[in-house]
C-alpha cells in the first residue's frame, strides 16, 4: 500500500524532482568548487549554510506544493479516499516522502562538503553532529511550515505574502531576527561552531516545526478533510477583491508601522548647548569652524529663551511630550530667514538661523519653532484644511496674548480690520482654511485666525479657550493612519463644541459681529 | 448484508442525512432515489468511511460500526459520481495502483473487464471520455471481487446509450455473481430497470424503502369531487386541490386498500412509479 503511494508520487513528481536534483548538484558543485574559486568566503562549510538558507526552503515549498496543494487542487484526493486507505496514512506518506527528500539531499552536500575539507579542516566527531543536528532541525522546522502552508489551498499565495512581508517588516523595524530560534541555527557562525550546542535555538526549532507540521495534519484530517477541500476551492471574483484591498490596506498600515519602529538616528551636534524645561528640550549649536563668543552667548542665549518659551506653551497645550528642537546658528543666513533641517518626525525639529544676525527677529524664530513643533506633536493633523485655521491663529494669538494670559482682542480686531472680512464669512470658510488663506495673504489670515481665537477666549473664558487649543494642538498623535483616525473620529467642530459649547457657526457668528466693530487701526 | 441504523450527519447547521434507515440484502440490487441534495451521496460517503457519521450505525458484511473500516472497505467496490483519476496514469497504471491496496485484486479479471468494457489499457485517463472513465471506474470497482458494490450516480453524465449500456453490465455482474449492489440515482427509469428494492431520500429523511412493485400497488390517487367530506386515513404523499375535484396521493398496505370504502363519485387510481416518486418527494400540499 506504502509502497503503492510512494512510487506513484515519485512517478507523479519525477520532473520536480529531477528540477530539485539539478539545483542540488548546483549547491555541490558551490560547496565542491568553493575552495579553489572562491565563491564565498570561508570554509567549504559557509557554501553547505548558503545550500541550506537557500536551497533548503525553495525545494521545501515546492514539494508541499506538488505533494499536497497539487492533490487538493485536482480534487484527486477524493479518488484516494474511496480507497480503503486511512487519509492521515497517506498524508504521512507525503510528509515523510517530502522531509525525507530534503534531509537526503542535505546529507549528502553535507558528506560531500566534509570530504572536501576533510585536510583542511579539523573534522571533529561534535563538529559534524553539530552542523548535522542544526541542518536537520533547520529542514524539519521549513518543511513542516511549508506543509502546513500547502493545506491553505487559495489562500497560500497571500499567506506566503503575508509572512515574507512580515519578516521584511520586523529586519527593517531593527527586530533581530537572525537571533531567533530557527534563523540562530544557520547564522554566520554556522560553518565555524565547533563546540557550543545551541540547545534553545534547537529545542525552540524542534518545536515550531512540530508546530508547522501539526497544524498541517490537522488541516487534513480536521472534519474528514472538508476545511482542506474547501480551502483548495478556487476564489470567487468578490473574494479576489476583498482579498485584495485588505491586502493592500495592511501593506500601507505595516509601512507606516515599520517607519515608525524603524530605530530613528540620533541627531548628533558635537559642542551642543542643551536647555529643558519641563517636557521640552532644546538643543543648540554654532554650524561655524570657531565660534566668537558673540556666537557662543547668542547660541546659549537662544537655548534657555526658546526653552522656556515652548516649556510654557508646552505647559499651556498640556502636552505629556513635546518634539525635540534642536537650534543650529549659520552665519549665512540672513535676519529672519529660518530653514527647516528637514528631520524625522521621531527626531524632532530643526531650525537654521543666524542668531548673530543685526536686526535679529527672535519672534520669527519663535513664531516658526511653534508651528514646526505642533505640526509634529499633532501628527500632522494640525496641518489638515479642516484644523489649519487653529494652528495660523495660535501661532499669532500665542504672543499677542502674552502666552495666554492677556486680551488680544482689540489688538486682534485692529489687526483684522486692516485686511477685508471674506464675504458671508462662515463656517464653509473655516473647513477651506487653505482658500481663505490665499484670498486674505499669509500674514492677514494668521492675524484674522487669531481674532477668532481671541474672541473665543474673551467670550469663553480662559479655561474653555485653553481646553479647545489643548485639545486641538496639545495631544501628541502617531504620525500615521491611528493619528488621521483619532482626527476623523474628534474633528475640530467637536473638539469646540466639548471645550467651549460653541458650535462653528456660533464662533464665525461672534466672530463677524466682533469685527464689524472693530476699532479703527492705528495709522 | 448491508444494514443501516439511525445515520446522521450535518454540514454546519444543514442536516444533509437525517436519521437514515437502510436494509439491503445479499445478493439484490438496490436502488436509492433521490432529487438532487437529498443526501444520497452524503450517505454513500458515509457507508464508505469517507466521512464519520455523528449518529448510527452502519452493519457491513457481520460488522457494526460508526465508521467503515479500511478493512471492510477492502471488501467494497465503489465508483463515485465523478471520476477524479490522475490525468498522467493509463488504465493499466491506475490498474496497478489500485490494486496495491486489495488483497483480492485480480490483475487477469482486470484486463478482462477492460477488454470487455473495450476501455483502451494504454490509453492515457485524460484521453478518455467521460463514459469511458465511468468504465474504467467500474472495472477498477470489480476487479478486486467485492462482496459490495456501491455506485453514486455512475451513469451521471453519460448519453443515453452508455447510461443503458452501463447499467446492464452492473446488472448482469450481480446477477452473475451474485453480488449485492447499492446505487444511487435521480432516474426512475433505471432504477425501475434494473433495481430489486429501492429506497427514497429526500431532504435527508427516508421516504419509502421495500420493493417496486410494493411502491405501485401501496401509493394510490384518490380523486373526490368538490364539496364531498373526505378525510383520508391513510399516510397522506400527496393533496393537491382544484375548483372541482380534490386529489390525495395515499399509502396504505394492500389489504387496507382492498377494504377501502371511496365516498360516492370518487376514484382510485394506480399511480405510474414516476408519479409515486414526485408524491413521495414533492411538496404535500398543492393548490392548483
Amino acid at each position: 500500500m506504502m509502497r503503492g503511494l510512494l512510487e506513484k508520487e515519485l512517478r507523479q513528481h519525477a520532473f520536480t524532482f529531477a528540477f530539485l536534483g539539478v539545483l542540488l548538484l548546483g549547491g555541490l558543485v558551490l560547496i565542491g568548487a568553493n575552495p579553489s574559486l572562491q565563491l564565498v568566503g570561508g570554509n567549504g562549510f559557509v557554501a553547505l549554510q548558503i545550500l541550506l538558507i537557500g536551497f533548503a526552503p525553495v525545494a521545501c515549498l515546492v514539494l508541499g506544493q506538488i505533494l499536497i496543494a497539487t492533490e487538493f487542487r485536482q480534487k484527486t484526493q477524493l479518488f484516494l479516499e474511496g480507497l480503503p486507505l486511512p487519509r492521515w496514512r497517506m498524508l504521512a506518506v507525503k510528509f515523510a516522502l517530502g522531509l525525507a527528500s530534503i534531509l537526503c539531499a542535505a546529507a549528502l552536500a553535507l558528506a560531500f562538503a566534509w570530504w572536501r575539507a576533510r585536510h583542511t579542516e579539523a573534522m571533529t566527531p561534535r563538529f559534524v553532529l553539530l552542523l548535522a543536528l542544526k541542518s536537520a532541525a533547520w529542514i524539519w522546522f521549513v518543511f513542516g511550515l511549508c506543509f502546513a502552508h500547502a493545506f491553505l489551498g487559495r489562500y497560500r499565495l497571500i499567506f506566503g505574502v503575508v509572512v515574507l512581508f512580515g519578516f521584511l517588516c520586523a529586519s527593517q523595524a531593527g527586530v533581530n531576527v537572525a537571533a531567533f530560534g530557527p534563523f540562530q541555527l544557520v547564522d554566520q557562525r554556522f560553518a565555524y561552531e565547533r563546540l557550543i550546542l545551541p540547545a534553545r535555538a534547537l529545542s525552540i526549532t524542534a518545536a515550531l516545526g512540530l508546530v508547522g507540521a501539526g497544524l498541517g495534519f490537522m488541516l487534513g484530517l480536521v472534519r474528514d478533510a472538508t476545511v482542506a477541500t474547501l480551502l483548495a476551492e478556487k476564489m470567487s471574483s468578490r473574494e479576489k477583491i476583498v482579498l485584495s484591498m485588505l491586502a493592500l490596506i495592511g501593506m500601507m498600515i505595516a509601512v507606516e508601522q515599520v517607519d515608525r519602529l524603524k530605530a530613528v538616528a540620533p541627531v548628533l551636534m558635537p559642542g551642543a548647548v542643551e536647555a529643558q524645561h519641563g517636557v521640552v528640550r532644546v538643543v543648540a549649536a554654532a554650524a561655524v569652524d570657531a565660534p566668537s563668543r558673540a556666537e557662543t552667548a547668542a547660541v546659549d542665549a537662544a537655548t534657555h529663551r526658546e526653552a522656556e518659551s515652548l516649556g510654557a506653551l508646552a505647559e499651556y497645550l498640556r502636552c505629556r511630550s513635546f518634539p525635540t528642537v534642536f537650534l543650529v546658528h549659520r552665519r549665512d543666513f540672513k535676519s529672519g530667514d529660518v530653514g527647516d533641517g528637514e528631520l524625522k518626525p521621531a527626531q524632532g525639529v530643526l531650525a537654521r538661523v543666524n542668531l548673530t544676525a543685526e536686526k535679529q527677529d527672535d519672534s520669527a524664530l519663535e513664531r516658526w519653532l511653534v508651528r514646526h513643533s505642533l505640526i509634529i506633536q499633532s501628527g500632522f493633523m494640525a496641518e489638515r484644511e479642516r484644523n489649519a485655521w487653529v494652528l495660523d491663529g495660535f501661532t499669532w494669538w500665542w504672543t499677542h496674548s502674552r502666552h495666554g494670559t492677556a486680551d488680544a482682542l482689540d489688538e486682534a480686531a485692529r489687526a483684522a480690520a486692516r485686511t477685508s472680512m471674506p464675504a458671508d464669512f462662515s463656517e464653509r470658510d473655516l473647513r477651506a482654511w487653505y482658500s481663505t488663506r490665499k484670498k486674505l495673504g499669509e500674514k492677514q489670515a494668521r492675524q484674522f485666525a487669531g481674532a477668532g481665537l481671541a474672541i473665543l477666549a474673551r467670550k469663553k473664558g480662559a479655561k474653555s479657550i485653553r481646553n479647545f487649543l489643548a485639545a486641538m494642538l496639545g495631544e501628541c498623535q502617531p504620525a500615521d493612519t491611528r493619528g488621521w483616525w483619532h482626527d476623523v473620529l474628534h474633528p475640530a467642530p467637536a473638539r469646540l463644541r466639548a471645550a467651549t459649547g460653541w458650535t462653528e457657526a456660533d464662533l464665525t457668528r461672534e466672530w463677524r459681529a466682533a469685527l464689524a466693530v472693530a476699532p479703527d487701526p492705528k495709522p | 448484508m448491508l444494514q443501516v441504523r439511525g445515520l446522521r450527519r450535518h454540514f454546519g447547521r444543514v442536516p444533509a442525512v437525517d436519521g437514515v434507515d437502510l436494509n439491503v440484502h445479499e445478493g439484490e440490487i438496490y436502488g436509492f432515489l433521490g432529487v438532487n441534495g437529498a443526501g444520497k451521496t452524503t450517505t454513500i460517503r458515509m457507508l464508505l468511511g469517507i466521512i464519520a457519521a455523528e449518529q448510527g450505525t452502519i452493519s457491513l458484511l457481520g460488522e457494526t460500526t460508526r465508521r467503515t473500516s479500511v478493512a471492510q472497505k477492502r471488501r467494497i467496490g465503489y465508483v463515485s459520481q465523478e471520476q477524479y483519476f490522475y490525468p498522467w496514469m493509463t488504465g493499466r497504471t491506475l490498474g496497478r495502483f489500485v490494486g496495491a491496496f486489495y488483497p483480492t485484486w485480480d490483475k487477469e479479471e482486470f484486463s478482462r473487464l477492460l477488454s470487455v468494457l473495450q476501455v483502451p489499457e494504454e490509453r492515457r485517463v485524460s484521453q478518455l471520455s467521460g463514459g469511458m472513465r465511468a468504465k474504467l471506474a467500474l472495472a477498477l470497482a470489480l476487479a478486486p471481487h467485492p462482496a459490495v458494490l456501491i455506485l453514486d450516480e455512475p451513469t451521471a453524465g453519460l448519453d443515453p446509450l452508455a447510461r443503458r449500456e452501463f447499467m446492464q453490465l452492473i446488472v448482469s455482474q450481480a446477477r452473475q455473481h451474485r453480488r449485492t449492489t447499492f446505487f444511487s440515482s435521480h432516474l426512475i427509469d433505471e432504477v425501475e430497470r434494473c433495481a430489486d428494492r429501492v429506497g427514497i431520500i429526500h431532504e435527508g429523511r427516508m421516504r419509502f424503502e421495500g420493493a417496486l412493485a410494493e411502491l405501485r400497488e401501496t401509493v394510490r390517487r384518490v380523486r373526490v369531487p368538490a364539496g364531498l367530506d373526505f378525510t383520508p386515513t391513510f399516510e397522506t404523499w400527496r393533496e393537491e386541490s382544484s375548483g372541482s375535484e380534490r386529489v390525495w396521493i395515499l399509502r396504505a398496505p394492500v389489504a387496507a386498500w382492498n377494504e377501502f370504502v371511496p365516498p360516492p363519485g370518487s376514484a382510485v387510481e394506480f399511480l405510474s412509479l414516476e408519479d409515486a416518486f414526485i408524491a413521495c418527494v414533492g411538496t404535500r400540499v398543492v393548490a392548483l
